[in-house]
């Protein structure tokens, strides 16, 4: 017995002795600037090769430079030059011109219609390899696989899926401001690839992408009533959206894609509905005297964010996709319109309106740390990025002196208020959807 | 016998299987209680130790004067010229003399004060602690009831108490901890730099980097840590990373610590990344790197700085 005692404390007392705390330190903070990053031309197997290699370079390097994380350093700077995708980096002379990260490619010409690429993204401090991937595709999609190797990247270093692989719908406007054309275009997140998918007779407004990508609903004026209407992006035809006695606007589809909920006015009253895209029932979300629109679903369904003056001043609201448990979530000052949930679920960005001025903001779901990114004269229409990073929104310039409207253009704003960009577009432009990622499709 | 006939047994049956939970319970604790005082009983009966109480001098335990400032600036200003037998910390900056450094060597297991853990040193005293237990036992069954340090004198050679024994390997293991200073020897104090606690054990490496140079360190990797703000969650985030130095306060490794969510959390890993990466940024740093000051500050106690654990908190600094 006094043995195993002395034994035990014996060891406890080593144990004591030997167990020395170990020196820790706080870091608390940090800076935030674009990350260096070195994008050499990728390396070609012959001279076919070498003309896509170029290409994909440089829309690798323009999707990066855009989400503003990532900062291309100048080429000429480069102290080494890669043959082919196995030539290891000499990561000193990389960190030499402070690239914190390093993207390695090469591109092999397969045949006529196909080309095989090739990337490896390094952490050039950390002297690892942090991806790699290799992509058969066809000829004509080069800029979608770039687009995907960009999403790569940025998903490695971010750790949240990219956006650069996706497209976005919007209202191409028209004409002077008393003949307003507004159509409805698509394109590319990078403007290429723009097209019309509308000829501009009749009016349509607020388009919005299904989940699957083969959908945009939006609204439409048919015969001076607006209606909502489904378009398909494959086949090109359009349906009026079920037979409702009055106006139906502001649709939006469940994440699933399988219902749409919209808002209804008839006889003075607006409420929200919802209809299931397969059996085509409908039900009434909401029964108040208010006007009650703008809805959007959670991203996993379960509950819904809207506008309504019930409180006398149009406010913020969320309920249960079962239209319970309504409860208000905005209290500041001025009027909140045009909710949407972010798809990775964390913020509801609004457009605001308050003091002569539009303003786009988030929030939190509970309506806690409200954070305006953005304002104008106006502003309005927030749609988000599928990671839910990017708010993208119209602006529209104040009236000239004789009264005609400003230009309206399409802006991209990164959640945390910084790297506003203009969207570049053929003609003005309002109203635009983001699209999910296509490679998710 | 049919239990109808007996009401009262009858009822006392019934109530045992009504409370029969608590029935069990109070049987389990007597029969824990019974064990209990069987085994003090027994145990009494046989050769039971006492456990000795410590009495320490404190006599000769000196405090110096400005303890909480950064060892550099603790100078001791003792000028006696009488020897004297004095304790001094292991921490003191190796700022003695050669006089007191062949003294120190002399005493210490440890090649360089003993800074060097060795497990062989250890085990070795771990091994000679029992063996003299199992000596003292088969000796000596009756122990000696002396349990001051101070009269320790009074066991001696085979029979020593088994106590003092543990303290005299003690001592021998603080010796190879780097704690041989602690041992008395004759020295010139106006050739000691003493910092911190003198004559007492205890207080570690940590107490000697002083607040603002910590704060430095700090700083310095947070100028070198680029974070993208908008990462998903990483305003309650807090990445641990530990770092192994080499004697030149050069990175040798960087490791994140929480795996299971480096794996997990793509935006932990974002996070935990950027974190490794600023080590590394600031390691390149060569002479401005934060890990040069303790080569050049506290190169004597390598052991305490060659990993140092790296705490990095997103936003209670604010990203900016």
């Amino acid at each position: 017995m006094k043995k195993i005692f002395l034994c035990v404390l014996f060891l406890s007392v080593v144990a004591s002795l030997s167990a020395k705390a170990e020196l820790s330190i706080d870091i608390t903070g940090a800076h935030s600037e674009p990350m260096a990053t070195g994008l050499p031309v990728f390396s070609a197997s012959d001279s076919k090769a070498k003309e896509f290699s170029e290409k994909i370079t440089q829309v690798i390097a323009s999707d990066l430079e855009s989400s503003g994380l990532f900062r291309i350093l100048d080429s000429l700077a480069y102290l080494q030059t890669f043959k082919g995708i196995e030539d290891a980096p000499v990561f000193v002379d990389w960190q030499a011109i402070k690239a914190e990260a390093l993207i390695q490619g090469h591109i092999d010409y397969l045949n006529e219609r196909q080309i095989r690429v090739s990337v490896r993204l390094w952490d050039v401090y950390a002297a690892q390899e942090l991806y790699s991937a290799t992509l058969e595709i066809d000829n004509k999609g080069w800029r979608r696989a770039a687009h995907m190797i960009a999403d790569a990247v940025y998903k490695r270093i971010t750790g949240e899926e990219g956006y650069f692989d996706t497209r976005i719908v919007y209202i191409a406007e028209t004409g002077s401001p008393l003949n307003r054309i507004k159509r409805l275009a698509i394109m590319d997140q990078d403007g290429e690839n723009h097209q019309f998918l509308t000829d501009g007779l009749n009016l349509v407004l607020t388009p919005r992408f299904s989940p699957n990508m083969q959908q945009i609903t939006y609204l439409s004026f048919y015969k001076d009533t607006p209606r909502v209407y489904l378009f398909d992006i494959e086949t090109g035809k359009q349906q009026v959206v079920g037979d409702f006695p009055g106006m139906t606007f502001a649709p939006r589809f469940s994440p699933d894609g399988h219902k749409l909920i919209m808002s209804m006015a008839e006889n003075g009253n607006t409420d929200i509905y919802e209809m299931d895209l397969d059996t085509r029932v409908v039900k009434q979300l909401t029964r108040s005297a208010a006007i009650e629109t703008s809805p959007s679903y959670s991203p996993d369904g379960k509950q819904i964010v809207f506008n309504s003056d019930r409180s006398g001043a149009q406010q913020l609201y969320v309920m249960d996709a079962n239209g319970k448990n309504v409860k208000r979530i905005s209290f500041g000052n001025g009027r909140y319109a045009t909710p949407v949930w972010s798809p990775r679920g964390d913020y509801i960005a609004f457009t605001k309106m308050a003091g002569g001025k539009f303003y786009i903001g988030v929030m939190f779901p509970d309506g806690k740390g409200e954070r305006l990114v953005a304002e104008g004269y106006l502003v309005e229409a927030p749609t988000w990025s599928p990671n839910g990073r990017i708010l993208m929104y119209f602006r529209q310039e104040p009236p000239d002196r004789s009264g005609i409207p400003g230009a309206t253009k399409i802006y991209a704003v990164d959640i945390t208020g910084y790297n506003e960009r203009r969207l570049i577009t053929p003609v003005d432009a309002s109203d635009p959807a983001w699209s999910p990622l296509l490679s998710n499709r | 016998m049919r239990l109808r006939h007996y009401p009262f047994l009858f009822k006392t049956v019934q109530n045992t299987f009504d409370h029969l939970p608590m029935v069990m319970s109070i049987t389990l604790h007597m029969l824990v209680v019974f064990l209990l005082t069987y085994d003090f009983v027994s145990e009494r009966q046989s050769e039971v130790v006492s456990v000795p109480v410590f009495v320490v001098d404190l006599s000769k335990v000196k405090v110096a004067e400005m303890t909480n400032l950064p060892p550099k600036l603790i100078k001791s200003d003792q000028k006696k010229s009488n020897k004297r037998t004095l304790r001094t910390s292991a921490y003191s900056k190796a700022s003695t003399t050669k006089a007191s450094s062949s003294a120190r060597a002399g005493k210490s297991s440890g090649k360089q004060g003993g800074q060097e853990i060795s497990s062989a040193v250890l085990e070795s005293e771990l091994s000679n602690l029992l063996n003299d237990v199992t000596a003292r036992k088969k000796t000596n069954k009756k122990t000696s009831s002396t349990n001051s340090i101070k009269s320790g004198g009074q066991a001696g050679g085979g029979t020593e108490d088994p106590f003092k024994t543990l303290l005299a390997s003690v001592d021998g293991i603080k010796s190879g901890l780097g704690y041989a200073d602690m041992q008395q020897a004759e020295v010139d104090p106006e050739e000691i730099i003493t910092e911190g606690v003198e004559g007492g054990q205890g207080g570690s490496y940590m107490q000697d980097l002083s607040v603002s140079e910590k704060d430095m360190i700090g700083i310095k990797l947070r100028e070198c840590w680029n974070l993208d703000p908008g990462v998903r969650g990483a305003h309650n985030m807090l990445v641990e990373i530990r770092v192994f130095l080499d004697q030149k306060g050069i990175v040798k490794e960087v490791s994140i610590l929480n795996k299971a969510r480096y794996k997990k959390d793509t935006a932990y890993r974002s996070v935990a990344e950027s974190a490794r990466r600023a080590v590394y940024i600031c390691d390149k740093k060569n002479e401005e790197s934060p890990f040069k000051i303790f080569p050049k500050n506290y190169k004597e106690s390598y052991d305490n700085w060659k990993t140092l654990l790296l705490r990095f908190n997103p936003f209670d600094g604010g990203v900016g």
